[in-house]
């Protein structure tokens, strides 16, 4: 392996528990610089739940590319949607998109429109972001829509707002660990320069003090072009230096990388931040640059296009929406031949049979392959323990397999499931092709569910308690009411003179001459 | 005399551990049932009464008193399974004469025919109603059971149980059949040849 000799460079040894190294793929789609994809005439948006009734266009709208659709002030747990393409808001509301449960999600579909004449929308200029306030820096990240590009689509604002003066050092995951996915690797042997701005943006921002490029070794030109950039880089403020780790997969897990480059282990149910660190995607800190320096919202990403189905395989600038309809046009790809397209990489990805699907903030890779002919459905365990080998974060797949088959949600909490980062290494590894990840996220989604319904029946305990409690008090009070009332007029009548104004007497005296009479009168 | 001195040493400590096991049983005196409470955080707390029982505590300790554990139907097959287990008895049937297991419900009040009578407010389990005497009445989608008690007592009619529906925040994962497989297409990507 070549290794590079530098002052910015140098090489860990850590290694993890488990991991696999597959064949890569990544070849195919490397070696040709990132493309700007054919727009498309149609581009369609999820609308998080919690943004629904924050949307600031209606149906018929014309909008400009880059136009937000969202109300900023409401996106404290959501991320900004702005318009991927100018054109027509052509229709809002709940369709059937895709979702694994067959519901119903909320989308915005925009068309192009040629009568329009359409301006970008752009922010307002940071002229030096050196001299800005990070609040500003800060609000403008939010307002850029930015969410962690490496696939999980965590809201960028947020993750830093939380990490914010509690930690030293940034790590920037350049290691893109998954077979076929080349995308960051091309950004970063394209655009070093803004990649390392955006990281000192992002670590000024949250005030750390250390810049870490974490990145595998089968990425030579990325990494001397990272090199040449931190040895460029004059307005350096922040240290900066990049720590090279062998190949293998997962090394891209956020706890992953932390344990590759720093030997520290994140505890279990804890954030990077809780040891100090925080962790961003190269691809994210390259769109924040975008958005501080270019004051370009997060409207496009660089997609690795890939398979033995497409002619060119390459990375493009793919507008956020586009749907693989469109995909399949532009590229010439023989649907014919194509049964499934896999979303993102092999390893984690999703695999879809809808064309009409659209890529999304998250999407970094969609692989085009022949369908394949071989029959792989699943056959018994046979306890290989190959699983537990390659599991990274050392759990023991053969067992949770066992208990989540036979629903023993007690035992697989023990076991410590909800650890497993669902990389797919012991489904990759395991001779019985059994879907072992699938497994797992349903275990844990039931876990998930039964421990909402253990919340939930606590409250109404506390709630039937409580109700309780207040009618047994109620019932007490009153009975000492009618305890004090009684009481009140026993006495009352206990004080009372026996006969006051002599009434009682005069009645007396009165009954006791009657009495004479009628004895008078028998006589 | 070095029998004394043994007898006296094993009498000091016999009477040492006596007042500790004497201070122990006051200071740390269990309160109530323990068993109680466990049947009682099995039970799905809906407070419906289909038990025959007045909530689920009532029914808890009558379980704990030996009555049958095969009488709440929101408990389902899984809850009659939890306290087999903890009671070491053997998993039975639900008691038909109970009800059946139904998906999980809610109450809604159609508010514009609510005569504000507070009557399902008084008999709610949870006091999942809010309202005021000739003011409408509406439900707490979140606290409520789901547990029919308001239903009968309402003169008007006006409350109705539908099912819970399932969003895509509370949709479950499916458990993997033989026809899902998707896995392995993206597993051959990765092993075929370039």
């Amino acid at each position: 392996m070549t290794k590079f000799q530098s002052k910015n460079i140098s090489y860990s040894h850590r290694k993890l528990p488990g991991g696999i190294r597959p064949p890569e793929h990544k070849t195919i789609s490397n070696s040709l610089e990132i493309q700007t994809l054919q727009a498309p005439d149609k581009v369609t948006l999820r609308i998080e739940p919690l943004l629904i009734e924050h949307l600031l266009v209606s149906k018929g709208q014309f909008v400009n590319k880059g136009e937000p659709l969202t109300d900023a002030q409401f996106v404290n747990k959501a991320s900004m949607i702005h318009a991927p393409i100018s054109g027509t808001v052509t229709d809002i509301g709940p369709r059937y998109f895709g979702h694994q449960s067959g519901l119903a999600e909320t989308i915005l579909t925009i068309k192009t429109n040629s009568d329009q004449p359409a301006n970008d929308y752009k922010f307002e200029p940071i002229k030096n972001w050196l001299l800005a306030a990070s609040e500003a820096l800060f609000e403008r990240i939010k307002q850029a829509g930015i969410v962690g590009l490496g696939g999980a689509a965590f809201p960028t604002h947020f993750k830093i707002a939380s990490s914010k003066d509690k930690v030293d050092t940034l790590i920037i995951n350049a290691m893109e660990c998954e077979p076929y996915i080349t995308c960051d690797d091309r950004l970063l042997q394209e655009h070093a320069q803004e990649i390392i701005e955006g990281a000192q943006i992002t670590a000024s921002v949250v005030g750390a003090t250390k810049i870490i490029f974490g990145i595998e070794d089968n990425k030579l030109q990325a990494i001397k072009n990272l090199d040449k950039a931190i040895e460029n880089y004059t307005a350096q403020r922040i240290h900066m230096e990049i720590i090279v780790v062998e190949t293998a997969y997962p090394s891209g897990g956020e706890k992953q990388i932390i344990q590759l480059i720093t030997g520290k282990e994140v505890p279990s149910r804890s954030y990077p931040s809780s040891i100090g660190l925080l962790v961003q995607n190269t691809a994210t800190v390259h769109a924040i640059y975008n958005a501080v320096v270019k004051s370009k919202p997060l409207t496009s990403r660089v997609v690795t296009l890939t398979g033995d189905l497409i002619d060119q395989p390459g990375n493009f600038w793919v507008p956020i929406g586009t749907s693989v309809e469109h995909l399949i046009k532009t590229l010439n790809i023989d649907s014919t031949l194509l049964d499934s397209a896999i979303f993102g990489g092999p390893l984690m990805g999703e695999t879809i049979t809808d064309w009409k699907l659209v890529t999304q903030k998250s999407t970094n890779c969609i692989i085009f392959n022949k369908s394949p002919q071989q029959d792989r459905s699943a056959k018994e365990c046979i306890r290989c323990a190959e699983c537990e080998v390659v599991c990274p974060v050392s759990l023991v797949p053969q067992q949770l397999y066992w208990h989540s088959a036979n629903q023993q949600w007690d035992a697989l909490e023990q076991h410590n499931i909800s650890d497993c980062i669902e990389c797919g290494a012991c489904t990759y590894v395991c001779p019985s092709e059994i879907p072992l990840v699938q497994y797992f996220r349903y275990a844990k989604s039931e876990i998930s569910f039964n421990r909402e319904k253990q919340q939930q029946s606590e409250k109404s305990k506390k709630r039937f308690d409580n109700r309780e409690k207040r009618l047994e008090r109620i019932k007490q009070e009153r009975e000492l009411k009618r305890q004090q009332k009684q009481e009140a007029r026993r006495k009352a009548a206990e004080n009372k003179p026996s006969d006051p104004d002599g009434k009682k007497s005069a009645i007396a005296a009165a009954l006791a001459r009657v009495k004479q009479k009628k004895a008078n009168e028998n006589e | 005399m070095t029998i004394i001195l043994g007898t006296l040493i094993i009498s000091i400590l016999a009477y040492l551990c006596g007042a500790l096991l004497g201070f122990a049983s006051i200071k740390f005196k269990v309160q109530g049932n323990p068993i109680v409470a466990q049947i009682n955080d099995i039970l799905p707390q809906t407070q419906c009464g289909q038990c025959g029982h007045p909530g689920c505590k009532p029914y808890a300790e009558a379980i704990a008193d030996g009555a049958p554990i095969n009488r709440c139907p929101p408990g389902g097959e899984a809850g009659i399974k939890a306290l087999a287990e903890l009671l070491d008895m053997e998993v039975i049937d639900l008691d038909e004469d109970c009800g059946e297991i139904t998906q999980p419900k809610v109450a809604v009040i159609r508010e514009d025919e609510c005569i504000g009578c507070t009557k399902c407010i008084q008999a709610c389990p949870v006091d999942a109603i809010v309202g005021a005497a000739k003011l409408m009445h509406t439900v707490i989608e979140s606290e409520c059971t789901g547990c029919d008690l308001c239903v009968p007592p309402c003169p008007v009619d006006c409350i109705d149980m539908p099912f819970l529906e399932t969003s895509i925040k509370s949709w479950r994962v499916p458990a993997p059949t033989e026809a899902i497989r998707i896995d392995n297409v993206a597993k051959i990507a990765i092993t075929q040849i370039d």
